[in-house]
C-alpha cells in the first residue's frame, strides 16, 4: 500500500500516487462524520385497542367495573395532572403505583388475574404523563392496557398554550 | 577561515501514509456502519421516557407501519415549545395549539383532523384516514371482515404534545379496524 511513501524508491520501481485515495477518504469521512448521530434508543409498549368496543362495538348497556380505570385530567391552575384510580385520588407516582397494585390483588382475589387498565385521559394532558402512567402500569405487571374514546368535548383543547 | 562542513541531511524525507490511511479507512468504516440510513421514516421526535419499555425488535420496519407525531410550525416561532427545548423536557407547559403538531407517515405530513387532504410537495393527495385504510388494508387476514386488521401501528408521540394528538390518531386507527397499536418511547440502556 502506498508505494511511493514505503521505503526507498529503488525497492519499488512501481509507485502508487495515494494522493486521491486519501483525499476522497479524507471527503467520505466527513460526509459520514457530519452526517452521524447517536440514535436514541426506542422501546415500545403494546397496547392493543379494543375489538369488541369502540367504533365498530355495540353500545354498553349494562356498565359494570371490570377493570381498572385510570383518570387523568389537566388542570391548568396548578399546572399538573390530576390523576384517580377508580374513585382514588393519585398524588403521586408511588401512591398511583400503590392503589394499581392493591387494585390488581383484589381482582386476583376475585379470580381475575389479567385484569385490563383503562387510561381515560382529557385531550389537554400531556402526552409524557400518559406514558408514565402507562410505565407504572407496566411496573405492577398490568400488560392489557387499554385506551378510552376521546371526550365528548374537543373545544378544551386549544384553550391556550 | 574555513567553512566547517556539517553532517549531510537527506534532503529526501518522506512521510510514511501507511498508518493515517490504515486509520482512516476505519473511521470510514465506523462513520458508513453507524449512519442511520435505514430509518428514514422516523422524524426527530423526542420520545418520552419509560423503564419498562420493551426494546426487543419482534417485527420488521415491513411489518408495522410507523406513524410520527411532532412539532411543525412552518417557521414559525412556538415559544412553548422552545422554552420547553431549552428546559430539557422538565417543564410542565407543553404545546397545546393543534396547528402545530403534523402527523408523519412514510414522510409524508397528513392533517390531523385525519379527513383533509395532505398538501405539499411530497403529498399523496389522500388523508390520514385513507392512508392508514390503505395500511390496514395490506393485512386482513379475513377478507369478510372489513373491520379488523392484524397490521401494526407504532405511534411515536412527541413528548411536548398532548394526548389529545395522539387520541386522534388512535381513534382513526379503529376508525380504519387495526387494533394493534405500539406506542414508542425512549428507554435507558440496559447497565
Amino acid at each position: 500500500m502506498a508505494g511511493s511513501t514505503m521505503g526507498d524508491d529503488g525497492d519499488n520501481p512501481v509507485s502508487l500516487n495515494v494522493t486521491p485515495l486519501v483525499d476522497i477518504i479524507f471527503c467520505l469521512c466527513l460526509f459520514f462524520l457530519c452526517s452521524f448521530h447517536f440514535k436514541q434508543l426506542e422501546g415500545k409498549m403494546d397496547s392493543w385497542l379494543p375489538k369488541d368496543k369502540g367504533v365498530h362495538g355495540t353500545p354498553i348497556q349494562n356498565v359494570q367495573l371490570e377493570d381498572i380505570k385510570i383518570w387523568m385530567k389537566w388542570d391548568p391552575d396548578t399546572s399538573r395532572t390530576i390523576r384517580k384510580v377508580n374513585q382514588s385520588d393519585a398524588a403521586s407516582d408511588a401512591d398511583l403505583e400503590s392503589l394499581l397494585g392493591q387494585r390488581k390483588a383484589n381482582f386476583e382475589s376475585a379470580g381475575k388475574p389479567d385484569v385490563p387498565v383503562s387510561i381515560d385521559a382529557g385531550p389537554d394532558v400531556p402526552w409524557k404523563d400518559v406514558i408514565w402512567a402507562m410505565n407504572l402500569c407496566k411496573r405492577q405487571k398490568l400488560e392489557k392496557i387499554e385506551f378510552a374514546a376521546p371526550w365528548p368535548d374537543p373545544k378544551s383543547v386549544g384553550a391556550g398554550s | 577561515m574555513s567553512a566547517k562542513k556539517g553532517p549531510s541531511i537527506d534532503e529526501n524525507v518522506q512521510l510514511n501514509l501507511v498508518p493515517m490511511v490504515d486509520i482512516m479507512f476505519l473511521l470510514l468504516l465506523f462513520f458508513m456502519l453507524g449512519a442511520d440510513m435505514g430509518h428514514r421514516e422516523l422524524e426527530d421526535v423526542k420520545l418520552p421516557e419509560a423503564d419498562v419499555s420493551s426494546v426487543k425488535e419482534d417485527t420488521t420496519p415491513d411489518e408495522r407501519t410507523t406513524v410520527n407525531v411532532y412539532h411543525e410550525t412552518r417557521g414559525a416561532k412556538c415559544q412553548v415549545y422552545e422554552a420547553l427545548q431549552k428546559a430539557g423536557g422538565t417543564s410542565s407547559q407543553i404545546c397545546r395549539d393543534m396547528a402545530h403538531w403534523k402527523v408523519g407517515i412514510r414522510g409524508i405530513d397528513y392533517p390531523l383532523d385525519g379527513v383533509t387532504k395532505s398538501a405539499g410537495p411530497n403529498s399523496d393527495g389522500l388523508s390520514m384516514k385513507e392512508k392508514l385504510f390503505m395500511e390496514a388494508e395490506s393485512n386482513r387476514p379475513d377478507p369478510n371482515n372489513k373491520t379488523l386488521s392484524e397490521r401494526r401501528l407504532q405511534i411515536r408521540g412527541d413528548e411536548a404534545g398532548p394526548y389529545g394528538v395522539v387520541q386522534r390518531v388512535m381513534n382513526t386507527c379503529a376508525e380504519v379496524g387495526i387494533y394493534k397499536i405500539e406506542i414508542g418511547a425512549a428507554t435507558k440502556a440496559p447497565e
